[in-house]
This record gives structure tokens, sequence and C-alpha cells, in this order.
């Protein structure tokens, strides 16, 4: 049975070593790091099958999880092997911030695989509390204590209103197992306590999600955070929530008045998000305001429990922090020393680094939504399944946000692309970003023409649920 | 099922509709391992040579008094979301695909001095354009027809964009943004069929009854995706623009090619997967052509730029062709395909010839390049076929094309042929306005002219010699296309059925329950 939790031991034994090398100041980490981020991932391989329940039932290891811990462990390399060389993280905290990282990704393993309230409260907890002190880890300056505070008081907020949910839930259905509440929902399905209950709860996935109205940190998280820290709460957290907000809407979906919430919350994030991120100026900020509408577009598979609704957002779910993490990789090659990272920053990469260029206009044209790229193909599986249920007025939203949002996502392939001098210095990057690049750009490209074994996988893990 | 949706398999031994779709796409990435510029030139130009005599077995074993698609391929895709993998052509694809294949040479060598710098990546970008533009003719299921719709913005976009004139970016983004803001509708139509059809294969969704409601949505929301590349007035703003700065293989694409997807769309998909709403909406088409016709005439007869006076005058051939297809008769459908054809192969060849002067004098200026012609007799001979053939003078190809055109709106209403008429009129004042002083005018610098040379020859004299074939022998192209034609016609219904205000009305109550 341990099997299943591979996975999981080899990352908490991940955190032991980094608190370790912490201790003993043991500062070429990076390697460690790669090499535990291997390790998970291909544990994920052996435990993909297994099917076991742990502690009462409050935690499951089933295909669902698996799915989900298979995802988070293979962003933890990517980001591992992306920010892994900390250009903007005071040196002296290198064995910190490996264990914080290592420790949040645990708690999202935690929260994918929870089947007990409380045990996905804590695993949240667990995952939110070391990000926002790795959020501090940046060198000279001394803005970036703006962004951890807000971080932290709307992540206190957020957590606030998802405890008070748990409780209204618990008041409903009598218990905190989800073995429990299933069948009972049939019971609560205009109970307004049970929904209030659920709307709460919900609230503090959207908080991870960056969705409306708990979006607003994000912007500055991403602006005042060191970058390689950025590129961590961009893609692993968003995962875990993915998983949750999935898991949630597939039993609960049935109730008076989500839909409704749910649509009108998505339809918010994706314009709000779209346009804020035309005004910005700075590749996070960007980033970051892009991340609020792609929360919106994720949260429309929500709607279509019956259609493939679920399994698309998983799949977006899954294309999303891929793309993240391959906008990250270029972010961090161009950032420099000073607090931000202007589109200024990415002229002329095509000069600098032909390679990375071109898997950032790949990355950015997916993001936008264009086919053949991944993001295409994701988009296209929503809005099937939306429409399919029934629900016209969030595909037009969401077709028409494509266009707003490939009005900022084609300017920054125009100023890398096409902008910029004859000579222009190279970029000095580490031998492993070119070849990284390329496949990053290819795997896009790849999921975008031929998605199906992506989306077989994601619709085995829903039929786990 | 509709005789229109049978698919017939090839009687080839090979998938020869994804060798000439993936061919050149392969080359693209082939060329990455190219250093040297003269090497990639030339790999270029012999695999889209190669890739036009892939293509002709397509002719030479296209059964015409067959209904349905053929050298069909057909593999699954997505399984369970209803994706296909569907290829084939009929007798309205053929001709464009070959038109497509055709001039895929034709783009590298106008290419060939033009481009000096990053040389390699232009020739990638032309590799790949050539492969997507096939892909939009040939395909079968509407994702993935929509894939190489959308798909092809991207290598136009970096040809316009780091190869074009002083205000390229701008123009290159305006024609992204446009393109995109059309395509978006598309997406709807093709979701919302696929809602109604639980398939995304065009074949399957010709079964469908659309009640007369989705018919008029689904027509608009195709319509305004297509109208956006056709250009119909309005939406004709970035054409000039893109034209103007693009480089001038860019220019052959857009004219020759990419127009066409716009109108291939409508007659394919809009007619006869929405007959009620064709039939109602159609005199509204109508209106917009013969707008196209008289206002892109104007305004081409007013242009200094040669370059923005061609696009102009594409806006109103593009007219024609729409108005062809909008009369919603034999004759007119047999004018627009024609047209689309000629367009592509004259206004081509008009583009390549501003190249050549471009490369020569460095402005695209009328004034500049007054009276070099003289100086230029092969230059001018070309010149004076394309500028002919521009204006439907009797014995070339767009002559036929324009006068079917004519006489299907004729057919409709002697009212709407007397709108038109003056339009073929300003054809010849703007064209020979410009025939005339680039030929005989004064101001120019004698010094710049230099006749063309064997490379620019061997670029001109292929469409020419179709220009001149076509004029007075269409025979072949009207027998491959007549009996699709035919069977478009015999779907649509007789009398419009619907009324518009309700029609409006009603819908919006639909959508919003």
């Amino acid at each position: 049975m341990f099997n299943g939790i591979l996975p999981e031991i080899i990352i908490s034994i991940a955190a032991l070593f980094f608190f370790g090398c912490a201790l003993f100041d043991y500062k070429k980490i990076f390697p460690w790091a790669v090499g535990f981020g291997v390790a998970a991932t291909l544990a994920n391989l052996v435990s993909l099958h297994e099917q076991h329940s742990f502690f009462h039932g409050a935690f499951m290891v089933d295909g669902f999880s698996r799915f989900f811990s298979f995802l988070i462990c293979a962003s933890f390399l990517l980001a591992c092997v992306i920010a892994g060389r900390l250009r903007q993280t005071d040196q002296e905290k290198t064995g910190e911030f490996f264990f914080f990282v290592a420790i949040g990704t645990l708690g999202l393993l935690i929260v994918t695989g929870a089947t007990e309230l409380l045990t996905l409260f804590i695993g949240l907890e667990i995952s939110s509390y070391p990000l926002f002190i790795v959020a501090s880890y940046r060198k000279g300056l001394g803005f970036q204590f703006e962004s951890v505070a807000k971080y932290m008081v709307f992540g206190a907020v957020s957590m606030a209103f998802m405890l008070y949910g748990i409780t209204y839930m618990y008041g409903a259905f009598g218990s905190t197992f989800f073995a429990d509440i299933i069948p009972a929902i049939a019971n609560h399905l205009d109970d307004p306590m049970a929904i209030l209950g659920v709307i709460l709860f919900m609230a503090g996935l959207l908080y991870k999600l960056a969705a409306f109205p708990f979006h607003f940190w994000a912007p500055d998280v991403y602006a005042g955070a060191a970058v390689e820290v950025v590129a961590f709460i961009a893609a692993l957290p968003k995962l875990a929530a993915v998983a949750l907000l999935v898991r949630v809407s597939s039993m609960f979906m049935g109730m008076d008045g989500l839909v409704p919430v749910l649509t009108i919350l998505s339809i918010l994030s994706m314009t709000l998000g779209n346009l804020m991120a035309l005004a910005q100026n700075e590749l996070k900020r960007l980033l970051a305001y892009s991340a609020v509408s792609h929360a919106g577009y994720i949260m429309l598979g929500l709607l279509a429990p019956a259609d493939g609704g679920l399994q698309a957002a998983l799949f977006y779910g899954a294309v999303y922090a891929l793309m993240t993490l391959a906008a990250f990789l270029v972010a961090i090659e161009v950032a420099g020393d000073e607090h931000d990272i202007p589109l200024e920053n990415l002229r002329g990469l095509w000069k600098r680094s032909p390679s990375l260029a071109i898997m950032l206009a790949v990355t950015f044209i997916s993001l936008a939504g264009l086919p053949p790229m991944a993001g295409f193909t994701g988009k296209l599986f929503l809005i099937m399944s939306v429409w399919k249920a029934g629900y016209f007025w969030p595909v037009l939203a969401a077709v028409l946000n494509t266009l707003l949002g490939s009005f900022y996502y084609l300017r920054v392939i125009k100023i890398s692309l096409v902008g910029g001098r004859e000579e222009e210095e190279p970029l000095s990057l580490p031998v492993y970003v070119r070849p990284l690049a390329v496949a990053l750009g290819l795997l896009i490209l790849y999921l975008g023409l031929m998605p199906g074994s992506l989306l077989n996988l994601a619709g085995a893990a829903i039929a786990g649920l | 099922m509709t005789p229109l949706a049978t698919l017939h398999n090839s009687p080839l031994g090979y998938p020869v509709l994804s060798l000439i779709i993936f061919l050149p796409v392969i080359g693209a990435a082939l060329l990455a391992l190219i250093r040297d510029e003269e090497q990639s030139r030339w790999f270029s130009l012999i695999i889209l040579t190669l890739t036009f005599f892939f293509s002709l077995p397509l002719l030479g074993h296209f059964q015409a008094d067959v209904l349905g698609f053929q050298f069909v391929e057909r593999h699954a895709w997505i399984p369970g979301r209803g994706l296909n993998y569907l290829l084939g052509v009929d007798g309205i694809s053929l001709p464009l695909v070959l038109l497509t294949t055709f001039l895929g040479p034709v783009t590298i060598l106008c290419s060939w001095r033009y481009i000096t710098h990053r040389v390699r990546e232009c020739m990638a970008c032309l590799l790949l354009t050539q492969g997507i533009l096939t892909g939009v003719f040939v395909a079968l299921d509407m994702v993935l027809f929509y894939f190489f719709w959308e798909a092809m913005l991207v290598p136009m976009f970096l040809l316009i964009a780091i190869w074009g004139g002083p205000r390229r970016k701008y123009a290159a983004v305006k024609f992204v943004l446009y393109t995109l803001a059309g395509s978006i509708f598309l997406l709807l139509a093709i979701v919302g069929l696929y809602v109604k059809a639980g398939s995304f294969s065009y074949p399957v969704m010709l079964g469908l009854h659309l009640a007369p409601t989705w018919q008029f949505w689904i027509f608009m929301a195709l319509l305004i995706g297509f109208a956006v590349k056709i250009p119909m007035v309005p939406l004709h703003t970035w054409l000039p623009a893109a034209h103007v700065e693009a480089p001038t293989a860019g220019s052959v694409i857009l004219a020759s090619v990419l127009l066409k997807m716009g109108t291939y769309g409508l007659l394919r998909f809009n007619l006869t997967l929405a007959p009620v709403a064709s039939v109602s909406l159609a005199p509204y088409i109508m209106v917009f052509s013969v707008v196209a016709i008289l206002y892109g005439g104007l305004l081409s007869l007013a242009q200094e730029d040669i370059k923005k006076l061609i696009a102009y005058s594409s806006v109103a051939h593009m007219g024609f062709v729409t108005l062809g297809i909008s009369v919603l008769n034999m004759q007119g459908f047999q004018g627009a395909m024609l047209q689309m054809i000629n367009h592509g192969l004259t206004t081509g060849g008009l583009f390549l010839l501003a190249g050549m002067l471009y490369e020569r004098t460095h402005s695209r200026e009328l004034a500049v390049n007054a009276g070099l012609g003289r100086l230029m007799p092969g230059f001018v001979f070309f010149l004076g076929l394309y500028s002919l053939s521009s204006l439907a003078f009797p014995g070339t190809a767009s002559f036929v094309g324009e006068f079917l055109c004519l006489s299907g709106a004729f057919n409709h209403s002697m009212r709407l042929g007397a709108w038109v008429i003056p339009g073929a009129l300003i054809a010849a004042a703007y064209m020979f306005r410009m025939f005339l002083t680039v030929t005989w005018g004064k101001g120019g610098d004698p010094k710049l002219a230099r006749d063309i040379n064997l490379r620019e020859w061997a670029s001109l004299l292929p469409p020419a010699l179709l220009v001149v074939l076509f004029g007075f022998y269409p025979a072949p192209i009207l027998r491959i296309m007549n009996p699709v034609l035919e069977a478009i016609i015999g779907r649509l219904p007789v009398e419009k059925s619907i009324d518009m205000a309700a029609m409006i009305s009603h819908s919006l109550h639909g959508f919003l329950n």
C-alpha cells in the first residue's frame, strides 16, 4: 500500500533533506532538487493504478488523486529545472527555499487526495504558508514585503471563508467525510445552509486559482516576489485548486444556485483578467492577469459535469500549468536585478536566443488560444461541453475573450520576434535551457495536435471519482 | 444521405492530400538544418515544385461526373469527441487546391532577391503557408478546417511583420486581429453545428435539417468569419494595409489564395449548411457586393500607390465573386468559381510585377515608376496582359468569369445587372490609368529601368499562360465543378421563408432561455 503514496514519501524525504542542507549551509542543492523531482515523477508511474484509503477514509489514493499527483510532481520537477538557479533569490536562503517549496508541494499532494474536509483544509494550509514565506525571499530591494502581506492577508481571509463554509457543510450534512456527504447531497439540493457552505468553501479554492473576486493578490505577488518563486506559485497551487474544484463540483453541481454563481464568476474572471492584462507593460503582471482570465476558462468546465466539462477542465488545467511554466522559463532568463521585468526586456529575443523566442511564441499563441497549440484544443473542449450542456452565453463570453486576449499576447510575440536591433548580445543561457525550450514548445504543439493521450488520462481520472 | 456527402476512396495508393499538405510543412522544419541562404532558396523551390507535381495526379484521377468527395483520407483523430482527420476534394475545392500548389513555386521565385535578411526563416514561412492553405481547402472536418484557417495567421503575420514595408508591424497586427475577430464567430458556428450534429464532420453536418432560426444564426456567424477574409465592404480595411506592407510573396499569397478561403467558405459551408437562411439573406450579400464593386473600383481609381491600387481592385473583384454566389443561379456560381481562379492568377501576376518595380526603384508610387515600362519590353508585355485580364478583356481568363457573374446578375434581375455594369467600366479606367502611367508616363528615372531576367520570366510566364488558356477554353474547369454547383443549387429552397425581423427577435428570445 505504500506504493500508492510513494510520491508523497519522496517529496517528504526531499523536504527533510533540504532542511538538513539549510542547517548545514550546503548550497549546491539544484541537482538534488532535480533528482528528487525526477524520482517523485517516476514514483507516480508506479502508483498510477493503486487504490487505497488512508486514515479511515480521510485520504484516498485513486485514479483522480494520482493523476493530479503526477501533474504536480511533474510541474515540481519542471519548476525546479526552470527556477533552480535562483537568480533573484537571496543565495543565503537556498536551502530554505527548496525546503519550503517541497513542503508546499507536499501540502498540494495532500489536498488532491483528501476526501475529508478538515484534512483537505490542513493540506491547503500546509501548501499556503511555505509559499507566504518564500515569497519574501528576494535579495536587495525591500518591496517584496508588500506583496507578502497582500498574499497572506488575502490567503488568511479566504481560508477563513473556507473554514466557515466547512462548518456550514458539517452542519448540513452531519459529517466531514465525503463518503458520508455524497449520499446525503440528494436531500439537501435546495438547503440554503448547504448551498452557502459549498459556495463559501469554493471561495478558498478560487483564491488558490486566482479567480475573480479573489484575484487581487495575484498581480502584486507576481510582481513583487522573486521570479523563480512566482514560477512555483503560478503553476503548482493552480493544479491543486483545479483538482479540488472538479472534485467538489462533481459532487455538488446539482445544487440550486451553484450554476449561476459559477457562470457569473467565470465570465467576470475571464473578462476582467483580459481587460486588465491589456494595459500591462510588465511581463509578470501580464501573466498574473492572464492567470485570472484562464481561471475563468477553467471554471467554465465545471458547468458541464455531465457533458465532459470536468475532463476538459482537467485537460485545460494541465495544459495551463505547462504553458505557465514555459512562459516563466523565458521570464527567468530575461529577468534583470530590477524590480520588474518590463516587456522591453524581450525585445530582440529572436537575435539573443532563437530557441527561447520560438518557444515563447508557441507558448503565447497557445495562451491566446489559437490553433494548432494545446491552449486552443483545451478551449475547444471546454466550449464544446459547455454548449452541449445548454449554456450559450458563457460560450460566447469565452470566445469573445479569446479575441480580447489575443491583443496582448500578440503584442508580446511581436516584441520578441519582430522588434530589436540587428546586433544584440546573445543571452548567456545554461546548457540545458535550449533543449528544454525546444522540448516544451514541441510538447505544447503535440498536446494541441494530439490531445488524445492526456484527454484519456483525464477521462480515467474523472471516472475514478 | 445527400449525394454531396458521399466519400469516395482514393484511387491512388498513397495519401496524396496529406502529402501535398505536409511535404511543405516538413520542408519548413528541414530548413532549420540548412545554414546557407542560397541553398535554402533552392531547397524551398524544389520542395514546392515537387508539391505541385504531386498535386497533378489529383487532376488526372478526378472523376468529374461523380458527386461527393474524392481522394478521401479518414482517420480517427480524437476519439470520443467527434473529431476526425478527414480530407477530401470535390469540384469546388480541386481547382483551388491546384491554384495553391501552382502558385507555390512562384512565391519562392519572387522572394529570391527581394528578401535579403533572415532568408531561411522567410522560406520556412512561405513553405508553411503553402501547406496550411492547401489544408484549408481539403479539410472536411470542421475543427481541422478551423485549425488550418487559424494556423495560417502565424506565418502570414511573420511574413508581413518581419519582411514587410515601413508600417509592417501595424499592418501585420491589423491583419491578424481583423481575421481573429471574424474567426471567433466561425468557431462559434462550428461548435454550434457540432452541438446539433454530434460530430465535426462536414459530410455528417450536410445531413442536418436545422430550424430556420438556427440556420439564420449559423449563417450570420459563418458569414462574419468569411466576410473578413474575402474581404467584403465594410470589413475590407485590413486588406490595403496588409497588401501594401507585405513583401511581394506575401501579397501574392494574400491576393491569390488567402482571399479565396473566404469565398470558398461562403460557397461550401454557408450555402449547404444553411440553405434556408441563404435564400433569405442572399439579397443583403448582393447589396454589399455591389457596394464592393463600385466603391472598391472608385477607391482604386484614386490611388497613387501601385500596390494599393491593385489591393482595392481586389476588393472590387472579390465583389464580383460574392455577387456571383449571392444571385444563387448556375451562371453566377460558375462565374464566381472562375473569377476566384482568374483573380488568383491575374492579381497574383500584378503583384509580382509591382514587386519587380519596387525592387528596381524602391518605390511603389506611380509617379516614381512612371515611364519605366517603355524601357522594359518584357515587363510591359506581362503588365499589359495581366492588366487586360484584370479589367476582364475578352480573350483573357477574367472575361469569362466576370461575364458569367454579370449574366447571373442579369438573370436575377435587370436592375441588379444595371448596378454592376459601371463597375466593369471603372475597372477599365483604373487599370488603363496604371498601365499608361507606368508605360508612357513621365517622371521616372530611366537609369533604374532594367528588363526582367530569366527568373522573373519563370515566375510570370506560367500564370500568364493559364490566363490566356482559361480565357479561350474554360471548359475543363467548368466540367469539374458543374455537378457540385448544380447539387448545391438543388439543395436551396425555392422561396424565401424567413421573416427577418420576427426571426431576430425570436432568436434572441430563444437564446436567452
